[in-house]
């Protein structure tokens, strides 16, 4: 007879034993499997939320010098000019993307009779692909025409436009920004942010630089931001660029209170990918314990079959069974268990996620659950810890089976 | 020392510790059976005859002493080459008659072949043959409980007979039977030597043992040998 006819007729005979244990091992699967999956899926979430705010974005910005330097005394304003993003697209080729940003002056904004506060904000072309403030479908971005003719165009956090126009098409619309009529040339997609200085950009409006210069008579800007090329070269880039603003309005390079950055790729992209992975590990532990759990079950179903089988192991011995044939077919039903119970716990948990996928994600809160699927490296990391509990759940009492005494097992009632 | 019989037993002692105590279960046995023989080993109960079928059948090894079957010296074998000798030269037939529950009538009989690595094929092809042999080819796909006691202990003979085995052990093979069943499964015993086995009856009935040509008596865990010509019953 083989094993695999009698798992079939064992199970059959201990069905109630057998499907609790088969349910503690489904269980630890749908554990390890959906809180692997999570882990994974906010990871990703919180990843594209940092990246809201820009991807691989530096933010430069002046400030107060700390030290007296080539005759001028300390505690004077260093302030950055529109030129200065200029100088640094001109001199440096290497960097990708560059934009002026004004703001935010919180000001009063009018549509059609209704009227409300908010921040605006006066950027350059780059800031649409460096914070991924990207257009809805029928609109766009401030160009290099609005910026060169100063116009009087705007571009609406989705946020803001709700909360302005409802439901009415935007691009097209004018819209008054402290008594200046703007046309609406574009709403911004929604995105996951997970971080801001100026309050989430859904909540901003973004008007050409220019204009801003023009409405607002501001002289300098917030803050320069740009993407470095390679991550490789981005050091380097930080320090010329550094060395060139010094230069050009005289101050000590090496002054740090001077110089405010703000690198999101070392500043936050660490920190979330340190607190991600810390996560993922404490969530695959959590599933990995259960999944022992229901290990611990099988070796002890594997012990009581063994204990119940005593006789039929001293009638195989007697006509010829070796320690191990015995040790085989145990460890071939404690392995047979788990996987099928691995199996269906793998099935049961792509359900799980597929429903988990199914609920409307757009609570802020919830949108950081991302979409968690059963991806591939989690079924192999699942597979594997499934493998290792299978083979020590089934060792041991295959062990005591192949140890058994052929007299004595015979002679067992 | 003479080894030159078939199975050679010197000075056997088989001593099983129980708790602080120790059961000594044979004492300095010496017996030497022939190839072909038929023997009936009979006795009380406790008087050593089942210890001394295990010690035969390779089950169990002495305690002290030797015992070689046909010339290897079975006390120094490992448990795996003991598993083989019980596979290929022995077929045991027991009292209560060891079916495997849940294993139909052809699956208990295919066992022996299962350890003895015989494709799948062969196995049922030769279980057919065998159940055939018995008169059970038509419950062969019958599982134990479905079958008398009778038919239980012919399917045990079948196992037992399944890889042409030189030496075949019965302990007590009509024991749980009625006296028709028990007198038709003697004969097949009969029959069974004397296509050349050497068969070994353990038993504690005198007419049972009587059918064999040669008759053991222990006590005691001591040996004390007639043969069945003189026989009193």
């Amino acid at each position: 007879m083989s094993s695999v006819s009698h798992l079939i007729r064992q199970l059959r005979d201990d069905r109630i034993r057998i499907t609790l244990t088969l349910l503690g091992i489904i269980w630890g699967t749908v554990s390890v499997t959906v809180l692997s999956a999570l882990g994974e899926s906010v990871h990703r979430a919180l990843l594209k939320g940092q990246k809201g705010l820009g991807d691989g974005l530096v933010r430069v910005a002046g400030g107060v010098t700390s030290q007296p330097h080539t005759g001028f005394p300390k505690g004077r304003w260093i302030g950055f000019v529109r030129q200065d993003g200029q100088l640094i697209r001109d001199k440096l080729p290497e960097v990708e993307l560059v934009s002026s940003e004004f703001g935010s002056i919180n000001g009063e904004i009018a549509w059609n009779g209704r009227m409300m506060n908010g921040g605006i904000v006066g950027v350059e072309p780059a800031f649409c692909d460096l914070r991924s403030c990207f257009p809805q479908d029928g609109g766009r971005f401030i160009n290099d025409l609005d910026i060169r003719e100063h116009r009087r165009v705007v571009f609406l956090g989705n946020g803001f436009k709700d909360r302005l126009l409802g439901k009415t098409p935007a691009v097209g619309q004018t819209i008054r920004i402290m008594g200046s009529p703007f046309t609406v040339i574009g709403v911004m997609r929604p995105k996951l942010q997970l971080g801001s200085y100026y309050g989430p950009d859904r909540d901003l409006i973004f008007i050409p630089a220019t204009t801003f210069e023009n409405l607002f008579g501001w002289q300098y800007v917030s803050g320069i931001l740009y993407r470095p090329g390679a991550p490789a070269t981005a050091q380097r880039t930080k320090a010329t660029i550094k060395t060139l603003l010094a230069a050009r309005h005289g101050y000590n390079p090496y002054d740090s209170r001077v110089w405010n950055i703000y690198d999101t790729r070392e500043a936050e992209f660490e920190v979330i990918n340190d607190a991600c992975i810390g996560m993922r590990v404490f969530m695959f532990l959590i599933g990995a314990l259960t999944l022992i759990v229901a290990g611990m079950g099988v070796a002890n179903i594997m012990f009581v079959l063994v204990q119940d089988s005593t006789r039929q192991i001293g009638i195989k011995m007697a006509v010829g069974a070796k320690p191990g044939h015995i040790l085989r077919q145990y460890l071939l039903e404690g392995f047979a268990l788990v996987l099928a119970g691995g199996l269906l716990g793998l099935l049961f948990s792509w359900v799980v996620l597929l429903f988990i996928r199914q609920i409307p994600m757009d609570e802020e809160g919830l949108s950081y659950l991302g979409r968690p699927e059963l991806s591939l490296s989690t079924a192999l990391i699942v597979s594997s810890v499934l493998t290792l509990i299978a083979l020590a759940a089934g060792f041991f009492p295959a062990r005591r089976a192949a140890c058994v005494d052929p007299v004595e097992a015979l002679r067992y009632e | 020392m003479n080894h030159e019989g078939f199975m050679v037993l010197r000075d056997v002692t088989k001593v099983y510790p129980m708790g602080d105590t120790e059961v000594r279960a044979l004492h300095g046995v010496d017996l030497q059976i022939e190839r072909g023989e038929f023997i009936a080993i009979l006795g009380p109960s406790g008087s050593g005859k089942s210890t001394l079928m295990h010690i035969l059948g390779c089950l169990d090894s002495p305690t002290a002493g030797t015992y070689h079957l046909d010339s290897l010296a079975v006390q120094d074998l490992s448990r795996n080459e003991l598993a083989e000798i019980r596979n290929r030269k022995i077929g045991f037939v027991f009292q209560s008659f060891h079916l495997l529950p849940r294993a139909t009538a052809a699956e208990n009989v295919e066992l022996p072949m299962v350890f003895g690595a015989v494709r799948a094929a062969e196995r049922s092809a030769r279980a057919e043959c065998v159940l055939e042999q018995v008169g059970l080819k038509h419950r062969a796909r019958h599982l134990p409980n479905e079958l008398s006691g009778g038919e239980r202990q012919r399917v045990a003979i079948a196992r037992a007979l399944i890889n042409k085995p030189s030496i075949l052990l019965a302990d007590e093979p009509t024991g749980n039977l009625d006296s028709h069943s028990g007198a038709e499964i003697l004969s097949l015993f009969e029959e069974l030597h004397a296509e050349g086995r050497t068969v070994i009856l353990v038993t504690h009935d005198e007419m049972i043992a009587c059918r064999a040509h040669r008759v053991i008596r222990i006590r005691d865990g001591r040996i004390e040998e007639r043969s069945s010509e003189n026989c009193s019953l």
